[in-house]
């Protein structure tokens, strides 16, 4: 008799099931009572397949039936959760009855209780019962099959990027522009500016060591970035000063070692500014006396780091390196320092 | 030969310039020597040195006149102060040791008077500095040589040279000056008690916004086209003579600038949306690599699709076993297979599980990819190859989320069956179960120092646990909803959560309690990233929204629509559902997400 019992609870439970709405609310948040299904409405279902209940046996499966829909409630807006949606499917459903071991009788056909559907069920009541069904309609097979429009097929996934800009104040730019964020600076930003870049082009080492150090380190100048990037290609019109370019490139370097700041397509111009230090004939190298040739080793070290560090960020850039320091190299007419400094280049990047 | 080597060149030398029709070209060249040998260098040079204006300067007279001190001094004084060349300045501070200097040798000479006039026309140019100020005053009450030699200040002004720094045009100018005039006491107080470094003129200078700014106003300037913004102020504008107070001012002026900006508000933000068309609503989870090179997601369909996001496509390498293929017998085409991997693709495809993926994780370095999946499993792809090479058993329920630790040594899994479980790459079974929460352990952190780990769960709790002793070292409750992402702060002493409840909340770990409770959203957060130097945080939610949070300040006013006022961006994009945030660095963040369909029901 328990065996009985057990499918006949079996056999109701999947009637109530049918019974269940493809858009459920999301019972822990708003209810603070549980939904309680009537002993009545136990018994009217017991009736229809031909079980005669008890009022006790039908109040205990009541209460059963209460707690195994709140956990089939319960576990299936967990998989949707997780799946971040806010419908609650019919795969959903179907998943937590799986895991609550309810498939486990083979007699009763309970691992699948419904398909999806896009639309909404439509129920329609009946007054004299007090219940609800939902309509079978009549399909026309003939008329689907021969039907002209095609329903479209599903596409494969893809992923489009889109770039946009969050200004310091949390304004979004719109797409496409570049953002205008000279007039947006802050004083201190300004003040910083200034004084970093006089005190890295300036004379005492102390003040230099202790700015490049902050640009190395500092988490909020990026808004900084496009204009240390102006200063750092105005390389062209000190070439006759090996000081100020060395200092340039420590500026470089500390703006490329900064692991807080991402340069994006301002790696570019700090590649070319660095690539002039390596290759051009520079107006300090007539001077024989003049060290240039360390100042391009530096160089090349450096274009090497900025390469293998953030090389990634601009398509193509390997390739240009490559180009612009063989054409050097290959050019007979241009001066023994370009070729020097073409090598040295090359050799930098390492044999890769 | 040497001879007949010169003449021939002397030869052509001269019918060039005959070519080039120079006058005298014959005349010129007849006594000119084309080479000097190292000892008439030599002598050139000493030549040039000892007759340069300074040792003029210095070998002028020696008897002085101590009338003439004043009158000199009093001269130069003037002149200085009426010129306009901006080496005056420099040469100001010359001013200073020579006013001592003048009045000791006066007060040697014993010329009370004299000393008396002269100290009191002039002391009061000095009285700015304060340094100078005291040995002033010192000067006043010296009558005699004996005082001087008591004084220890003024002792050492006698015994050792003044050092002062000048560039070489105001050098060259001070000299020039001196030697117009007759000045010739200044010049044996310059000779004998002062010692002049020339250094070589200032570098060019870069002006930053078009107006030269105080005392750097140099010859070559470059004018910028930054025009908008209005001129430097000459904020360095009282001098302090050469020596170190100067530079001390400057630094103290250089960090403070730098700790205003690191304590101000961020700066620009870029953001990267990755924007997933198509899929069905079959997409869980999106995420991109530390390196920026894939993009992970997983999928309904219990697929794992990979995208590369440089331009280098996905090649994968030669591997022995690859259990996404099951190979029949009639499977003879291996050229295929070759031809594929041989120019890769953009997407691949990584087939393994048996139910949705609810959570991918790369490792650290990006070798590695670990994803959790309903089928109870977790598999580890190598993305070398593109295979599964691992599959770690143990969960009896469907898995939620896994972290990978920092260091890539551990990692963790939390699933239905409420616990959350340690893992080492190297075994299969879990090393520790977290036991604990009461209901579904939803999300699971690691911290950074991998010591502890967090885990949220639908009993609307959050727990610490330590990762090696396996138990629960705090307990913090608040949250009005399942708790569904977690995140640590780089610095390790916050952590984030948040969840349906729609409150981001930060906790102080060192104290266990609750440090902020940001509000704003509309519905629940799916995602929470920490920026790299732990200033901001991010969230994600279902309400296609991402809010970028200041966490060390709060600016402004409060928003229109109540949130707190930590809120220094929004972002809204043209999405059905904001899946992952990712700071890459302090001025890049990474945002994944499903489309908005055209056709959404």
């Amino acid at each position: 008799r328990k065996v009985k019992k057990e499918e006949e609870s079996c056999s109701v439970f999947s009637r109530i099931k049918s019974f269940c709405v493809t858009h459920v609310a999301m019972a822990d948040r708003e209810e603070r009572r549980f939904a309680e299904v009537s002993r009545d409405s136990i018994k009217l279902m017991a009736e229809s397949t031909g079980v005669d209940l008890a009022d006790d046996v039908a109040a205990l499966l009541a209460e059963d039936v209460c707690y195994r829909l709140r956990e089939a409630a319960q576990t299936s807006s967990q998989f949707m959760r997780h799946a971040k949606r806010r419908k609650l499917t019919v795969e959903d459903l179907n998943r937590a009855l799986r895991w609550s071991n309810v498939e486990v009788n083979p007699t009763c056909l309970s691992a699948v209780c419904g398909y999806g559907a896009q639309d909404v069920l439509p129920f329609r009541s009946v007054k004299e019962g007090e219940f609800f069904f939902v309509e079978d309609r009549e399909i026309n097979l003939i008329e689907l099959a021969l039907a002209t429009n095609i329903p479209k097929g599903c596409a494969e996934t893809m992923v489009r990027v889109n770039v946009a800009y969050l200004d310091g104040k949390g304004n979004v730019e719109p797409q496409g522009t570049v953002p205008t964020a000279v007039q947006t600076l802050s004083d201190d930003l300004l003040k910083y500016y200034q004084q970093v870049t006089r005190a890295i082009l300036g004379e005492d080492p102390h003040l230099m060591k202790m700015a490049l150090l902050d640009l190395q380190s500092n988490s909020k100048i990026a808004a900084l970035l496009p204009y240390f990037v102006y200063v750092i290609s105005g390389v062209k019109s000190v070439s006759h000063d090996l000081e100020q370019l060395n200092r340039l490139l420590h500026m470089v370097k500390s703006l490329v070692q900064n692991p807080y700041l991402y340069l994006g397509s301002y790696v570019r111009s700090l590649v070319s500014s660095v690539m002039y230090c390596i290759l051009e004939p520079l107006a300090a190298s007539i001077n024989p006396l003049n060290d240039h040739w360390t100042l391009r080793d530096y160089a090349a070290l450096l274009l090497s780091h900025i390469f293998w560090t953030h090389g990634d960020l601009v398509s193509g850039l390997y390739h240009q390196i490559l180009l612009s320091l063989q054409k050097v190299l290959s050019d007979p007419v241009r001066p023994l320092c370009s070729h020097y400094g073409a090598v040295v280049g090359l050799h930098a990047l390492g044999w890769k | 030969m040497k001879r007949v080597r010169t003449e021939q060149i002397q030869y052509a030398v001269a019918q060039y310039l005959k070519r080039r029709q120079y006058v005298d070209t014959d005349g010129s060249l007849k006594g000119g020597k084309l080479f000097q040998s190292t000892e008439e260098l030599a002598a050139s040079l000493t030549v040039q040195t000892e007759s340069g204006c300074a040792n003029v300067v210095s070998a002028a007279p020696c008897q002085s006149d101590p009338q003439q001190y004043e009158i000199q001094f009093s001269r130069l004084h003037s002149f200085l102060a009426e010129t306009e060349i901006s080496y005056a300045q420099e040469v100001s501070s010359l001013l200073y040791p020579l006013f001592v200097y003048l009045h000791i040798d006066m007060v040697h000479c014993g010329l009370k008077g004299a000393v008396d006039s002269f100290y009191v026309r002039f002391h009061d140019v000095f009285l700015h500095d304060g340094e100078q100020r005291s040995v002033i005053e010192q000067l006043r009450h010296i009558v005699s040589a004996q005082d001087v030699a008591a004084n220890p200040k003024l002792r050492s002004f006698l015994e050792h040279k003044y050092v002062l720094h000048l560039t070489e045009p105001a050098y060259s100018y001070l000299l020039r000056y001196l030697q117009s005039e007759d000045n010739s006491a200044l010049c044996r107080v310059l000779s004998a008690h002062l010692q002049v470094e020339v250094t070589t003129s200032r570098r060019t200078e870069y002006q930053l916004y078009g107006t030269a700014g105080g005392f750097m106003a140099a010859t070559n300037s470059i004018s910028t086209s930054w025009v908008g913004v209005g001129g430097a102020e000459g904020g360095e504008g009282v001098e302090v003579p050469a020596g170190i107070p100067q530079n001390e001012v400057a630094l103290l002026a250089l960090q403070d600038c730098i700790k205003k900006v690191r304590e101000g508000p961020p700066s620009l933000t870029t953001i990267c949306f990755y924007a997933f068309h198509h899929t069905e609503h079959m997409l869980n989870t999106a995420e991109v690599s530390p390196d920026s090179r894939l993009l992970a997601a997983g999928f309904d369909s219990s697929a794992v699709k990979l995208w590369s996001l440089r331009a280098r496509k996905l090649k994968a390498k030669p591997h022995q076993a690859d259990v996404s293929c099951i190979h029949l017998a009639c499977d003879v085409q291996e050229e295929e297979v070759d031809e594929e991997d041989g120019c890769g693709s953009e997407i691949k495809m990584l087939r393994g599980h048996s139910g949705p993926v609810y959570r991918t994780a790369f490792l650290t370095d990006s070798s590695g990819l670990l994803s959790c999946s309903e089928d109870t499993t977790i598999r580890y792809w190598d993305l070398g190859s593109f295979t599964n090479t691992v599959l770690y058993q143990g969960h009896t329920y469907p898995v939620w989320d896994v972290d990978v630790s920092p260091c890539s040594l551990y990692f963790a899994s939390s699933s239905h069956d409420r616990t959350a479980r340690l893992w080492t790459f190297s075994r299969t079974y879990p090393l520790r179960h977290y036991v604990g929460h009461l209901s579904d352990v939803d999300c699971v952190k690691f911290h950074p120092n991998s010591n502890y780990l967090a885990t949220g769960s639908t009993d609307k709790t959050i727990r610490l646990w330590s990762t090696q002793q396996g138990q629960s070292v705090r307990l913090f409750t608040g949250h009005r909803g399942t708790v569904l992402s977690l995140a640590f702060s780089p610095n390790g002493k916050y952590l984030a959560s948040a969840g349906e409840d729609q409150r981001v909340k930060l906790w102080d770990l060192a104290a266990g309690t609750l440090f902020k409770d940001l509000r704003g959203h509309t519905d629940s957060i799916t995602s929470l990233s920490f920026s790299p130097d732990s200033s901001l945080v991010v969230s994600s939610s279902i309400d296609n929204s991402v809010r970028v949070w200041d966490i060390r300040n709060s600016h402004g006013g409060t928003p229109a629509d109540g949130s707190s006022s930590e809120l220094v961006g929004l972002y809204v994009g043209n999405t059905s559902n904001v899946l992952n945030v990712q700071f890459m660095a302090c001025n890049l963040l990474l945002v994944t997400g499903t489309a908005l369909e055209k056709a959404e029901v």
